[in-house]
């Protein structure tokens, strides 16, 4: 006979990778790949990335998780456009995701005599299906990024997006939980042509979700994409 | 005139196209939604079993203490009611025991006595320690008939198991000497590192000879990785005396491996040939010790006895495993007033841990806090059948244990590890705090509330 009454095994989870489905691949990458510049009545883009994931959950080890984005938004006025994006990471039965978003960008701020300066505003909702070791999971999300753009030549612009976000996570057997979180990503456009650009970004948002004894979460990301423009 | 759903497509304004794909998205939305949404069938557990076949006690005829208590008692009551044991009180003479016979009675009908908490009917496990309805019927017949003393002559010694036991000790770690005080109620946890001059090594076998079996409640034995070893130690610096209290402390994938753990009447094992625990370089083990005090006092300086290798075959992992969203916020939620709520996971580790081929499981765990009832650990194997690991009928709290399977049982690549949780969150059912019963209280995952955790010892075959 072993073990009995084991106060201390009380916390002594071995989590082995499974918070990884959750909030790991889950949450960091929703509205991603912000760039403030709206599109013209008529334009499309189309955007190509790849991006990775990770969180500061210590029971996952820090596993970085990659995924793959693809884009596309529409010019519908001067001011505003419409997009959506789906992003899957192929992992097999261990983990796979697939996400899906759209979102509306209203220009609030355009610096009218240099164009230096650009404010966006970009509501965004998206669903995140989640499938680890025949479990499946589903989040919510509506994040609401305030987009800065700064032109610092003219091909090279920072970005600058603080964020709001709230996730709503289910999955059977389980409540539903909700996921305030609160964050920014600093990203950098590089516009080799009109009609063709890239960007990198670097996201961090901080949850006060997080397991017993922490003080909360942070869901990073990290992102490379290359952006075409058809008039 | 027919056109080609690309050309259709493209002949659309772009407010269609943006609808057509908002529409797109809408039906892959539900149609992933719906395939998640399938709640899993409750376990039933099987009730109809030899083991669980009742004995007709007028057949037992008429019940001695020396014929046929005794050696039951001594086999299935003396790794803890003996003089200088954990046990508050012996049974070693007749007279003792007659003067507990009601007791005894009672503890063996409401199956509180010997501490067994898996049900009947599920499988077979090693260290088996509950009674066979033989026995049962023998203690009730003992009872019934007024406990009667018999002839001496008529006793026979029980012959000894041999289920168990390590079968050498290649390293034995002696812990402190310590004199635990009464922290909780009246207990202590505490929790002792110890160097592992010859890491990296694996053990293969454990078992503890606890120093002062009267306040030695049981001992659990995890490896400390290097990268925590300063960690842990600056808790055992930071608090007077050997070791530290570690009440409430815990420990995660990323401390180190579980090993195992130790309760009055282990007698330690070996893992199944070819198995082993690694201990890293640099790693500690960590040995916390859970004193009772109820039976006594004093001293005590355990020992933690190893056999272990240089190499092993297989590396085993000791998994533990709850649904992700039960440790966050309100997902494991259980309101206050629920009589029998219920929490469910599936999980297939063949994905993670097996590297997508099988896994043996060789041992299993459930362990819930004061509230929890009942709970089950099933795989779901892939063709739909359910093959039963374990199963709490009735759980308790102070009597949990690790249950090692007499076969090892083999998850194929698809196959589920189920685990299914249940508690009684009404008033009636509160744990006691500070000498009073708690009001009910919504409850979510944490130390001081609850949780529902399998812990799994597997391998590749």
């Amino acid at each position: 006979m072993t073990g009995a009454r084991p106060r201390q095994v009380r916390d002594a989870l071995v989590l082995a990778g499974l918070l990884t489905w959750m909030v790991g691949s889950g949450c960091a990458s929703f509205a991603s790949f912000k760039v403030p510049q709206t599109l013209p009545k008529g334009d499309q883009r189309i955007l190509l990335g790849t991006a990775i994931d990770l969180n500061s959950l210590e029971e996952t080890g820090y596993q970085p998780l990659p995924d793959i984005t693809l884009g596309s938004r529409f010019g519908v006025s001067d001011d505003t456009d419409v997009g959506g994006r789906i992003a899957f990471m192929p992992l097999g039965r261990r983990v796979t995701t697939m996400t899906l978003e759209v979102s509306a960008r209203r220009r609030l701020v355009k610096d009218a005599s240099s164009g230096v300066v650009n404010v966006t505003l970009q509501p965004s909702l998206g669903y995140r299906w989640l499938s680890a070791g025949g479990t499946d999971g589903h989040i919510g999300d509506f994040s609401l990024p305030l987009i800065t753009g700064f032109w610092l030549t003219p091909r090279n612009q920072l970005i600058v997006s603080p964020q709001v976000s709230l996730q709503l996570g289910h999955s059977t057997g389980a409540n539903p939980i909700w996921i305030p979180a609160a964050g920014g990503s600093l990203g950098w456009q590089f516009q080799q042509r009109p009609a063709q650009g890239f960007m990198i970004e670097a996201s961090a948002l901080y949850t006060p979700r997080g397991t017993e004894g922490t003080s909360g979460t942070v869901l990073m990301h990290v992102g490379v994409a290359i952006l075409w423009t058809r008039r | 005139m027919t056109t080609s759903r690309a050309q259709s497509h493209r002949s659309l304004p772009l407010r269609s196209r943006s609808l057509l794909h908002a529409c797109l998205c809408c039906a892959l939305l539900a149609a992933l939604s719906l395939s998640g949404c399938r709640a899993p069938e409750l376990f039933k557990a099987p009730t109809e079993c030899a083991e669980n076949k009742p004995v007709d006690r007028t057949e037992l005829g008429k019940v001695t203490w020396h014929r046929d208590m005794r050696p039951l008692v001594e086999t299935r009551c003396w790794p803890c009611h003996k003089t200088g044991d954990i046990a508050p009180f012996p049974i070693e003479t007749y007279a003792q025991a007659h003067k507990l016979h009601p007791l005894i009675g009672h503890s063996v009908r409401t199956n509180s006595m010997p501490p067994w908490q898996a049900g009947p009917c599920c499988r077979p496990y090693r260290f088996d320690t509950s009674l066979t309805p033989k026995e049962k019927a023998v203690v009730k017949a003992w009872v019934q008939q007024g406990a009667p003393e018999g002839d001496v002559a008529d006793y026979k010694a029980p012959a000894k198991t041999t289920d168990g036991g390590l079968s050498r000790v290649d390293l034995a770690l002696k812990g402190p000497t310590y004199t635990p005080s009464a922290k909780f109620g009246t207990d202590e946890l505490r929790c002792f590192l110890l160097d592992v001059p010859d890491a990296p090594l694996f053990v293969t076998g454990f078992n503890v000879r606890p120093g002062n079996a009267k306040v030695v409640h049981h001992v659990l034995l995890n490896v400390i990785n290097k990268d925590y070893v300063a960690h842990f130690q600056g808790l055992d610096d930071n608090d007077s005396g050997p070791g530290w209290d570690c009440f409430g402390q815990g420990l995660s994938a990323a401390h180190g491996a579980g090993i195992g753990g130790w309760a009055p009447g282990f007698r330690g094992l070996d893992y199944p040939d070819g198995l082993g625990i690694k201990v890293p370089a640099g790693a500690k083990l960590l040995m916390a010790v859970h004193y009772d005090l109820s039976g006594g006092g004093g001293a005590d300086a355990s020992t933690a006895q190893f056999s272990t290798a240089k190499t092993v075959q297989r590396e085993v992992t000791n998994m533990g495993f709850s649904h992700p969203l039960w440790l966050i916020g309100d997902g494991m939620k259980i309101a206050a007033g629920d009589k029998d709520a219920v929490r469910t996971f599936a999980y297939d580790p063949t994905s993670s841990v097996g590297e997508n081929g099988p896994l043996n499981v060789y041992a299993v765990n459930i362990h819930m806090h004061e509230r929890g009832t009942r709970a089950s650990l099933v795989i779901d194997r892939l063709d739909g059948e359910r093959e039963c690991l374990l199963y709490i009928p009735s759980y308790d709290f102070d009597w949990q244990q690790t249950y090692f399977l007499e076969k090892p049982a083999t998850l194929k690549p698809g196959d589920l590890l189920y685990l299914e949780c249940h508690w009684d969150n009404t008033d009636s059912n509160q744990p006691i705090k500070g000498g009073k019963k708690a009001k009910a209280q919504d409850q979510w995952w944490g130390t001081d509330k609850e949780m529902c955790t399998a812990f799994v010892m597997m391998a590749k075959p």
